[in-house]
Order: structure tokens, then C-alpha cells, then sequence
């Protein structure tokens, strides 16, 4: 009967139908494509499924198994909550502004190193490369050097008429918020600029031109043309800055000195790595840690994908 | 408003261990109110003439001044000109309004208002009202040109500036813009200077036209002037569609030939040419062509090799017997000829132009004085 039905409509196939028509080479295809998909999301899986086991329930079963009756809680997420919950605020307290100031920072270089025109440009443009390919492990030792020379606790405290440490919400530790930004800054400004300077490189020079034979100052060209023309590249440029910062643990790990200023990244690492090892709260936590980034993501996936096919990158 | 001098201008770009001389030694006057076309190959050193009265380039050697006063240690911000680029150079990001706008909040002091009821005016005049608030991606090319018009007289400029304006639109805009143009211009009385390749445009829009190769200016007068008068081989080839015939000569005592062709030279000409060869200018449109054998002896023989009929007019080639040359022959309505027959081609004497076959300068120009141009007057 439904085969019937089918025929006599054939430019509306149903499910079933369609299922039909597909080729032995489809169908070989679709079941490697689910198998390999699966494949890659069986970590995910068993991840998700520890989180909610007890520890029992990890030891009794598999991992990519649902927890036993019984063995559900969110015991594991609660835990994982309240030892992350002050470290995701001291990590927000420097992803954010590194976030912010690094595409200011770079479009404002690329626009000095393409736009305008002086002798040496490209010399320090090379510099702006060679910042890209420095390996961070080769900067740690210096990095840490130059944070205890630049005390930036001591410099604030006594750097105006008042001690900075002394207002309301200003505590000392804060101090390794800067140091930790003013870092992820300097590093995610040449990435940024290179971005930023290929997009403005195909800026059309007629245009540019335009605007200065209408009377606009370089400030106004970089204000009104240039930056709104560049929207989409900032927010390319933010996410890869937020994620990077947000996941980093070496600059972590090498200028945080205060157990108070710990960024999310070393509290987890300390979790995977204690001595005893509860799997749903580190899974858990895992989650949590990555969340920020997921929701960052998320939520501006159409822009990222634009803004990628703006730069050509 | 503002007339435009411009004194002993000089270009050159480094390329490598290279200079390229772009412009060289270039003198030029553009009176108050007048269109002025720069016209040339490319390459010629037009568009970086323009650039430098615009600003955006600095000038190697030489002065230019605008109204009077030497403008070149003053940015192009400062100079209170308009122009209009050939990829039309719209801000993409604004509206047509927004567009329209920039320029004037930032050269002027006009308020929001003000700056409103300019839009509004000009909008009107370019018929582009129903655009303002649209962004230049939703435009056509004819419509982008007309707001990148409307961009530059709303700022109501000293001085024009166009950088081929019209070479992206299709052949019957650019014929009704290049009208468009011109009528604009007048009404609003504009010093204008309006770079381009194309001939036609120099022919049809200038008052005066410029002609520049390879950084020299070869000629700058009327459009008349500059066709009936050619000063140098250049712009007798340059000017002209189909162009004009050149015809090397050997001259041996006072009698110029080339194959059939023979012309006794009168008194001032023989005087001129002093070599023993010369160069004979003559325009398609003095030619004449018969059937068979000519009994006068400034006229070539050949044979027909193409015929382009055109409607109006044909245009004939013909390759002449003895010498390796072509002549072209403008013909009116359909023509008679066909391919291999042979003709004759009449050589009016006081239709020839004669330039020296070394330097190419004009050493006599073809009279001016056409049956035409007579029953005009």
C-alpha cells in the first residue's frame, strides 16, 4: 500500500523510500561516516557518563556505560563546582581585558603598519612576525625573571599618593591578574596584527584615499572607516584570544605565585593530578572548565565563520 | 573658483636600482571653471599628474598651485578637493546619505541641518534621492557612479578631480553620463580635471585637452585644435577613430613621393622640409576613392583589402602598389567597393598634414578650412 502511494507521488519520497533509493556505496559510506563518528565521540561519551557515576559506580562499571542504578549523583559536579567556582572568576579577571585589548591593540598596529606610510615599516612589521614563531617554552624562564624585577604588587602600592592595595576590593594577589594579562597581551598581539594587517591590506586604496581628499584626519579614517569595516576580524581575533588565554596553563603555572590567583587552568590541572582521584569530579570539572569556550563558540559561530572568510586566512 | 597651475612637474618612482620617470618637466595652466582632460595611454603619467594636484602623491620636482597658493607641502585633507575614482571608492559600511555626509562634516563647519538640506539639493540634482538610504552593495554600477558624483559636488569644491569616471560602465551609460557630465559641469562651474584613455571622452567633454606620453606633454589646446592642428605625429595618431593615415615620403628636389604619389612642395613647405624624407598626415575623412586609374598625381594606387561597412559610414582599407602601406578611407553610407578591387585614392594637397620624419613635430598642418566648416560659418 505504501509502496503504491509512493509511486504515484515520486517527487515526494518518504522516509522509507528514500532510504530505498540509496546505493550500497551510500549506505557503505553513511555507516563508516557513523562508526568513525561515534569513534571520536565515545571519549565525550564515557566522559559525561563518569561525571555522573559515584566512585563506585566508575569502578564497577565502564566507563562508557550509564551509571549503574543506584550509582547516579551529581555529587561529582557539585565538588568540581565549588573548587572551580572562585578560580573561573580569577581566570575571568584577566581572559577578559587580554580579550579586549588584543584586537585594539592589533588593528591599531596593522592600521600603523599598512595604511600609513614611513620609512622602516617593514623592519618592524618582521619583528611583529618573528613575535608569532617564538616557542613559549624558550620566554618562561625570562617571563618569570622579569615579573620578579617588574614587582607589579610593589610598583602599584607605591606608585601613587595611595596604597592601590588599601581601596575597597583591591587585594594584593590582584597584582598577578595584570602581570598574567600585560603577558597573554604582548603574545596575542602579533597574531592579531598579522590578521588584522591582512584584512587591511585589501581595504580598497581609492577608498582610504577617498576619505582623505573628504578631509578626514588619520584618526577619523581609523575611527569611522577602517574599524567599522573590520567588525567581523574582532570578533575572529577575540574569540582565538579568549580561547587561547582562557585554555593557557604554562603562563599560568610560571607567574602565579598566590594559591589565591589561581586561574581555572591550574585548579583543574591540580584536580586531574592529586593523589586521589575522584574520575566524576575530574570529568566534571573538565567540563566546567571548558564551558566558557564552548559558550563563546556557540554563540558567535556565524561571525567566526564570516569573519574567517573575510581574512582568507 | 580656482584655477590651477601647474610648473615644471616632475614624478619619479623607485622601482629596485630603476627610476621610473612617471611625469617629466610637465607645464600646465587650467583656467578657473574650465574642464581640462588629460588623455593618453596608459602609463602616459596622467593619472599620477592628477594625483599629485590631488595630494596623494608628492611631487619630485615642480610646484603646483591651487587658487593661487602652492599647495604641495599641503595634505590632500587640506586642499579642498573632490574626486571621483573609476572604482568609485564608496564607503561600503555607510549608506549613500552617510556617504554623502562624511566628507562634509569633516571638511566644513556646516551643521546637521545644513549638511541634511546639501544632501537633499544634490540628491535632487543627481536623481539619486530615492537611494539615500541604501548601502552601495543594493546599486548598480550606473547608480554607485551617480552617488560617487553626488559624493564629490556635494562638497562643493574648489576643484574637481575624475580618475577615469566612466570606465566600468557599459558603452550606452558611459555615452549618457559623458553628457550627464558635462552639463553638470557647466551648471555648476567647477574647475574640473578628468583623466581618461579613451579619445572619444577628451574629444567630446574638454574644453581643453591635454595629451601625455610617456610623461611629456605633447599637446594642450581645444579639442579642435589639438585634431586639426596636431603638433607632433603622436597626437595626430592619438586622436581620430579610425586614425589618422601616416605616409613616409622621400623628398629629392622639392617633390615629395611614396609609390604613385607625387607632390611639387610650394614655397614655405620646401623651405620646412630639409631632409630627404617627411611624414604625410591624412585623415580618413579627406580621402577620396575612385574606381580605376587617377589622371592627378597626389593620389596613390592599391587594391581594397577590408571593407567595415558601419552604417553611416564605411571604412575602407586599402593597401597601396609600390609602397608597404595601408591607407584607411572613411566613405559615406553603404559602400561600393569590394575586397581586391582597384582603386585610387585622391590625396587633397591642402588635407596633408607634414611632420619631420625624425622628431616627428608638424611642419605644416592641413588647412583648416573644410567645405564643411565653411558652410558652418
Amino acid at each position: 500500500m505504501t509502496t503504491k502511494t509512493h509511486s504515484q507521488t515520486p517527487s515526494e519520497p518518504g522516509l522509507l523510500a528514500r532510504i530505498r533509493n540509496v546505493s550500497p556505496r551510500r549506505a557503505m559510506l553513511y555507516v563508516v561516516l557513523f562508526f568513525v563518528g561515534g569513534l571520536f565521540l565515545l571519549p565525550l561519551e564515557s566522559a559525561v557518563m563518569t561525571s555522573f557515576k559515584t566512585v563506585s559506580g566508575f569502578a564497577q562499571t565502564v566507563p562508557i556505560a550509564p551509571p549503574p542504578p543506584g550509582q547516579a549523583t551529581l555529587e561529582g559536579w557539585m565538588n568540581a563546582w565549588t573548587t572551580l567556582r572562585a578560580t573561573m572568576l580569577n581566570s575571568a579577571m584577566f581572559v577578559i581585558p587580554a580579550t579586549l585589548l588584543i584586537p585594539v591593540l592589533g588593528s591599531l598596529a596593522a592600521f600603523g603598519l599598512t595604511i600609513t606610510d614611513w620609512r622602516g615599516q617593514i623592519g618592524i612589521y618582521v619583528l611583529f612576525i618573528v613575535g608569532i614563531f617564538i616557542p613559549l617554552q624558550a620566554v618562561l624562564v625570562p617571563l618569570s625573571l622579569t615579573w620578579s624585577i617588574v614587582d607589579v604588587q610593589t610598583q602599584l602600592a607605591t606608585l601613587g599618593p595611595v596604597n592601590v592595595w588599601d581601596l575597597p576590593l583591591a587585594q594584593e594577589h590582584h597584582a598577578q591578574f595584570i602581570e598574567l594579562a600585560i603577558t597573554h597581551i604582548a603574545f596575542g598581539i602579533p597574531l592579531s596584527t598579522l590578521l588584522f594587517r591582512s584584512h587591511y591590506k585589501d581595504l580598497s586604496d581609492e577608498m582610504l584615499e577617498a576619505a582623505r581628499l573628504d578631509g578626514a584626519s588619520m584618526r577619523t579614517i581609523y575611527l569611522r572607516i577602517v574599524l567599522p569595516l573590520s567588525k567581523p576580524l574582532f570578533v575572529v581575533v577575540m574569540i582565538l584570544a579568549f580561547t587561547t588565554i582562557w585554555n593557557d596553563l604554562l603562563f599560568a603555572l610560571v607567574i602565579v605565585t598566590s594559591p589565591q590567583a589561581e586561574p581555572v587552568t591550574v585548579a583543574f590541572a591540580g584536580l586531574a593530578g592529586g593523589m586521589v582521584r575522584e574520575f566524576n569530579v575530574i570529568m566534571a570539572a573538565g567540563f566546567i572548565t571548558a564551558l566558557p569556550t564552548l559558550i563563546v563558540y556557540i554563540l558567535f559561530t556565524r561571525q567566526f565563520a564570516e569573519g574567517f572568510a573575510n581574512t582568507g586566512v | 573658483m580656482a584655477r590651477i597651475q601647474i610648473e615644471g612637474l616632475s614624478k619619479h618612482f623607485q622601482d629596485g636600482d630603476e627610476t621610473v620617470v612617471a611625469v617629466e618637466d610637465l607645464n600646465l595652466d587650467v583656467e578657473d571653471g574650465e574642464f581640462v582632460v588629460f588623455v593618453g595611454p596608459s602609463g602616459c603619467g596622467k593619472t599620477t599628474t592628477l594625483r599629485c594636484v590631488a595630494g596623494l602623491e608628492d611631487p619630485t620636482m615642480g610646484t603646483i598651485q591651487i587658487a593661487d597658493d602652492v599647495v604641495n607641502d599641503e595634505p590632500p585633507e587640506d586642499r579642498d578637493i573632490a574626486m571621483v575614482f573609476q572604482s568609485y571608492a564608496l564607503y561600503p559600511h555607510m549608506t549613500v546619505r552617510e556617504n554623502m555626509s562624511f566628507g562634509l562634516e569633516h571638511s566644513t563647519d556646516l551643521t546637521g541641518d545644513d549638511i541634511e538640506r546639501k544632501i537633499q539639493e544634490t540628491a535632487e540634482m543627481m536623481g539619486i534621492e530615492e537611494l539615500l538610504d541604501r548601502v552601495p552593495a543594493d546599486l548598480s554600477g550606473g547608480q554607485q557612479q551617480r552617488v560617487a558624483l553626488g559624493r564629490a559636488i556635494v562638497r562643493d569644491p574648489k576643484v574637481f578631480l575624475m580618475d577615469e569616471p566612466l570606465s566600468n560602465l557599459d558603452a550606452k551609460l558611459r555615452a549618457e553620463m559623458r553628457t550627464y557630465l558635462q552639463q553638470l559641469q557647466e551648471d555648476i562651474d567647477v574647475t574640473t580635471v578628468y583623466v581618461t584613455h579613451d579619445q572619444t571622452e577628451a574629444m567630446t567633454m574638454g574644453d581643453k585637452i591635454a595629451i601625455l606620453n610617456d610623461g611629456e606633454l605633447q599637446q594642450y589646446g581645444t579639442p579642435a585644435e589639438c585634431y586639426h592642428e596636431p603638433e607632433n605625429t603622436f597626437v595626430a595618431q592619438f586622436l581620430g577613430e579610425p586614425s589618422i593615415n601616416l605616409v613616409e615620403m622621400d623628398v629629392q628636389n622639392g617633390t615629395m613621393s611614396a609609390g604613385t604619389f607625387e607632390y611639387q612642395l610650394d614655397g614655405r613647405l620646401a623651405d620646412a622640409v630639409d631632409a630627404d624624407s617627411a611624414v604625410v598626415g591624412i585623415r580618413p575623412e579627406a580621402l577620396t576613392v575612385s574606381t580605376g586609374n587617377s589622371e592627378s598625381d597626389t593620389a596613390f594606387t592599391g587594391t581594397v583589402a577590408v571593407v567595415e561597412h558601419l552604417g553611416r559610414e564605411s571604412n575602407i582599407h586599402i593597401e597601396l602598389d609600390g609602397i608597404d602601406v595601408e591607407l584607411t578611407v572613411i566613405v559615406d553610407g553603404r559602400p561600393s567597393l569590394s575586397v581586391d578591387d582597384s582603386v585610387s585614392v585622391h590625396v587633397p594637397p591642402e588635407a596633408m598634414h607634414v611632420f619631420d620624419s625624425h622628431t616627428g613635430k608638424v611642419l605644416r598642418n592641413a588647412s583648416e578650412v573644410t567645405e564643411r566648416a565653411s558652410l558652418d560659418l
